[in-house]
């Protein structure tokens, strides 16, 4: 059926296959992890009673784990750090302390159940900032981005501002719950290779993780895998990965722990295995989004208009060289002359922070968006007037132009379809007696490029086969992608067939930052560019001429079928890369939105409900409405869920989250849902021949909490600086405030 | 004693803690339904016994009495169940995990009588959670079945 995802028809019918699903001639072994339940100490594990159950097949701990080599990884999770069960050493609640395989589930269930995990001389874990003062330092670094930055004398600036705003943020800990807990199969082969079935985001560098800690072959070591990002070949990898589907990841299947803890397991019990885990093991055997604070200062003359921003985030990180990149965005956003970024990092006693949509530009446009409702107060203007008067011709960092930039258009598009111009006062009473509050906020993510790989074949027959490692987590890029090439080479999409599994296919850039259908994209398009020239050379037409309807056709009109041409040449393949400068460019890229917020809150229990949010973005080209519009609504659900309700809780004294589950760890549900609406503005046609895609789900992530937080200080005058909006939070703003809904009323 | 899937007839679970769940997905080869929290938090495990909504993870296997309904058993042959064919239409599903226990929650929610407004809807599908938050577009597709049968 047009218009459907490629995999839709087969997730419809269950028959859609995520790696807990897979069936195998031989089937595996059932592995479950034994976790730490408190954060410090040392660790000894009596295993007799489980060994003694007549399904238990093994135990493994620190004693018997096969030793892995250290990893150099650039996704900077924990495996890059320490690699697990290699000591008796613990340092965080939930760590990985002993695995153990049986011949099915519920044996495997007794066996933990049985297995006596004793830790000594454990010692009080730091697990908050507000318990970790004296092991903050200041970074110039933090993860991808950068820790320290500096324009001008911004603390001058700030001294000197006719009007100033200070914004003290702090953002609980959360974590990414996709809804698939997860599995791994992993089986060792003959020739010392391993065989393992996963969903990844990343292929070939989780490939190359596991080569790494292993020591399998140099092809699979970090030397191998920056082989294969820049020339493409693949060496002779001894790691066989086979990417699976994805039942969501927004960032947490990117090098996890149990990529490796199901090759151990497989290793010691000498038979094939796959580790499975539940809920609660993935709230620390994958990342989470980390706690930070920020103070955010901002100066301004008596227009609103920016004159310094000084920035000066305190970030936690846990057993992972990943830091929230809170840094890079802020200074991009809004015309302003002078700024100052300084970066402290603490390493608290938790599993290895990561990956989580909108990855620091969350977190940092909530604080910026705060101290910019806070002047608009001060200078008593609009909201949007205040965002207005600081708009950007150019990346205010860089003094870059940008490569497009339609935030003028979402600002216009976003208001008129909301009606904020005509919208009711902040504070008005509701027919059903509660009160109306608004909000908006602006949007941006960074444009990025990494490099990719792809080999593409044009068959006699009439398919186009593309061989690149991408991954499908819900996001649509198979579908996009499949778009893309069908278009490239006038073939039916349902003639194109992608190879992505398995580690032999082609570098592709991962499914990260919202850039895997673009980073991708650009390879597969060198590739069929080069396979055009061949058709063009066998068929005597200039190299200019372009695919389309199953022919191959000249700028002067001039034709021939392809299907004759290939008959003359035979199956053609090309192979096309891209982005091996990662993107570099004159010009700034970057999407762009704004997005706006009813609410009603009310006035007695201070319960709120989102009623809608309407947003607008520049996301580039858009490809395939119905998906990218869904990836825009989805993500601005996500995003009322970091507003309101995601915090995974600590207990300081034994360092162990303590709603670790899907229903405690509160996610948005379909009753918490409001009216949502997503416009695209900007050029969504994009310029003939090029691809113009801009990254789609995180910039919708991005602008959502602070629209959230301002409309419910538009209600209640309360500022609420904490993620998320909990009612605890809400009170203490309204109180603050010494906010009367009586007077409101009247 | 024998457990009807689909129609079918399977033998009980000898262990007496086996959850419907893990005796579908370890035992029958019916992985169809998926396992997301395996606490009837998620209801991504939602089956039908004789067509009431039940959450596979919490109900032990030895104690179904009744029809049980799954994903694999809405289609007849190559015919897409109305259901189904709503959520491809209305792109109801991202990442499809969840999208099993959505489709039969969705059956029941039409027949019980719970479909009669947006707001409904959504009051009688919070018990399935979606993280890639395509609840919009799951009413949509709710709505468009619950349409098109008082239709008739």
């Amino acid at each position: 059926m047009q218009g459907h995802r490629i995999e839709g028809a087969d997730k419809v019918r269950g028959l859609a296959k995520y790696t807990d699903d897979l069936r195998f001639a031989t089937p595996p072994l059932i592995a479950l992890t034994a976790t730490s339940p408190v954060a410090r100490g040392r660790v000894q594990i009596d295993t007799s009673a489980a060994l003694a159950l007549p399904g238990t097949r093994c135990v493994i701990d620190h004693t018997n784990a096969p030793r892995l080599k250290r990893a150099i990884l650039i996704s900077m999770c924990e495996p890059g750090t320490r690699m697990p069960l290699q000591s008796d050493q613990v340092e965080y609640a939930g760590q990985p302390v002993a695995i153990v395989v049986a011949d099915s589930l519920h044996a495997a269930r007794d066996a933990l159940a049985a297995l006596i995990v004793t830790i000594e001389n454990h010692d009080a874990p730091a697990v908050v900032l507000s318990d970790a003062e004296n092991r903050l330092k200041s970074v110039r670094r933090a993860g991808i981005g950068p820790g320290a930055m500096k324009k001008g004398d911004a603390d001058a600036a700030l001294a000197d501002a006719s009007v100033s705003a200070e914004v003290n943020a702090h953002a609980a800990p959360h974590h990414q719950n996709p809804m698939e807990p997860g599995a791994v199969v992993a089986r060792w082969d003959p020739d010392g290779g391993v065989t393992v079935h996963a969903a990844v985001q990343w292929h070939h560098l989780d490939a190359s993780m596991i080569g790494q800690a292993f020591g399998l072959s140099w092809a699979d070591g970090m030397t191998g895998l920056l082989g294969r990002a820049v020339l493409g070949t693949s060496g002779k990898s001894k790691v066989r990965l086979h990417n699976q589907l994805s039942g969501g990841a927004f960032g947490r299947n990117i090098s996890y722990l149990a990529l490796l803890l199901a090759p151990i397991a497989a290793k010691v019990a000498g038979g094939p295995v796959k580790l499975v885990q539940s809920r609660r093991d993935t709230f620390s055997l994958m990342s989470h989004r980390s706690e930070v604070k920020q103070r955010l200062r901002v100066g301004a003359d008596t227009d609103g208009k920016l004159k310094a921003i000084v920035l000066e985030p305190d970030i936690a990180r846990g057993n992972a060289a990943f830091v929230e990149p809170i840094g890079e965005m802020p200074m991009q956003l809004y015309a302003h002359d002078t700024h100052r970024l300084t970066t402290r990092v603490a390493k608290l006693d938790l599993p290895g922070a990561g990956w989580m949509r909108g990855p620091g530009v969350a977190h940092a446009i909530f604080a910026l968006e705060q101290a910019m409702d806070d002047l608009a107060r001060q200078v008593g203007k609009d909201p949007l007037d205040i965002r207005l008067a600081n708009y950007s011709e150019k990346n205010p960092a860089n003094g870059k132009s940008w490569e497009a930039k339609a935030l003028l258009e979402a600002y216009e598009v976003g208001a008129a379809k909301f009606g904020w111009r005509d919208r009711p006062k902040g504070g008005s009473v509701r027919p059903d007696g509660r009160v109306s509050g608004f909000g908006m906020a602006s949007a941006i993510d960074l444009g990025r490029q990494f490099p990719a790989h792809a080999t593409v074949t044009m068959t006699k027959d009439g398919r186009v086969v593309v061989s690149l490692a991408v991954s499908e987590m819900g996001q649509g890029l198979l579908t996009g992608l499949t778009g893309v090439v069908a278009e490239m080479t006038g073939v039916s999409p349902d003639r194109v067939e992608f190879k992505r599994e398995a580690t032999k296919e082609g570098y592709a850039a991962g499914s990260i930052g919202s850039t895997g259908t673009y980073s991708n994209a650009a390879a597969v398009k060198t590739a069929v560019e080069k396979i055009i020239k061949k058709l063009a050379k066998a068929g005597g037409l200039p190299k200019s001429s372009k695919l389309q309807d199953g022919m191959l056709v000249a700028p002067n009109g001039e034709s021939a079928a392809i299907s004759d041409l290939l008959s003359r040449t035979g199956d053609l393949t090309a192979k096309g890369r891209a982005g091996l400068t990662f993107g570099a460019s004159k010009q700034a890229k970057a999407s762009f939105g704004a997005v706006f917020c009813e609410m009603a809150v009310d006035p007695i229990t201070l319960d709120v409900e989102v009623i809608r949010l309407v947003g607008a973005y520049d996301c580039g080209r858009v490809l395939q409405p119905k998906i990218a519009r869904a990836q825009l609504i989805g993500a601005m659900i996500m995003g009322m869920g970091q507003a309101l309700m995601e915090e995974t809780r600590l207990d300081r004294k034994r360092g162990h989250w303590t709603n670790a589950e899907i229903g405690e760890a509160l996610v948005p549900t379909q009753a918490d849902c409001p009216h949502v609406e997503a416009h695209f503005v900007g050029d969504t046609q994009g310029k003939p021949g090029a691809l113009d895609f801009k990254g789609i789900a995180e910039t919708a992530i991005v602008g959502v909490s602070p629209a959230i937080a301002s409309a419910f200080a538009d209600a209640t005058g309360g500022v609420v600086h904490h993620l998320p909006l909990n009612h605890a939070a809400r009170l203490a703003a309204v109180s603050r405030a010494q906010f009367s809904f009586k007077e409101a009323a009247e | 004693m024998t457990l009807c899937i689909n129609g079918a007839d399977y033998p009980m679970p000898n262990d007496p803690r086996t959850t419907l769940l893990d005796h579908m997905r370890e035992k029958l080869n019916l992985t169809g339904t998926k396992k997301g929290c395996d606490h009837g938090q998620c209801g991504a495990c939602t089956v039908l016994v004789d067509g009431k909504r039940v959450l596979s993870c919490l109900q032990l296997a030895q104690t179904v009495r009744g029809d049980v309904t799954t994903i694999e058993g809405l289609s007849k042959n190559d015919t897409l169940h109305p259901m189904q064919a709503a959520f491809l239409e209305h792109d109801a599903y991202q990442c499809g995990f969840c999208t099993p226990g959505q489709i039969m929650s969705a059956v029941a929610c039409v027949s019980e009588g719970h479909a009669g407004s947006d707001a409904e809807i959504a009051d009688w599908m919070s018990g399935n959670l979606c993280r890639c938050a395509a609840y919009p577009q799951i009413r949509a597709a709710i709505a468009s079945v619950a349409q098109a049968e008082a239709e008739g």
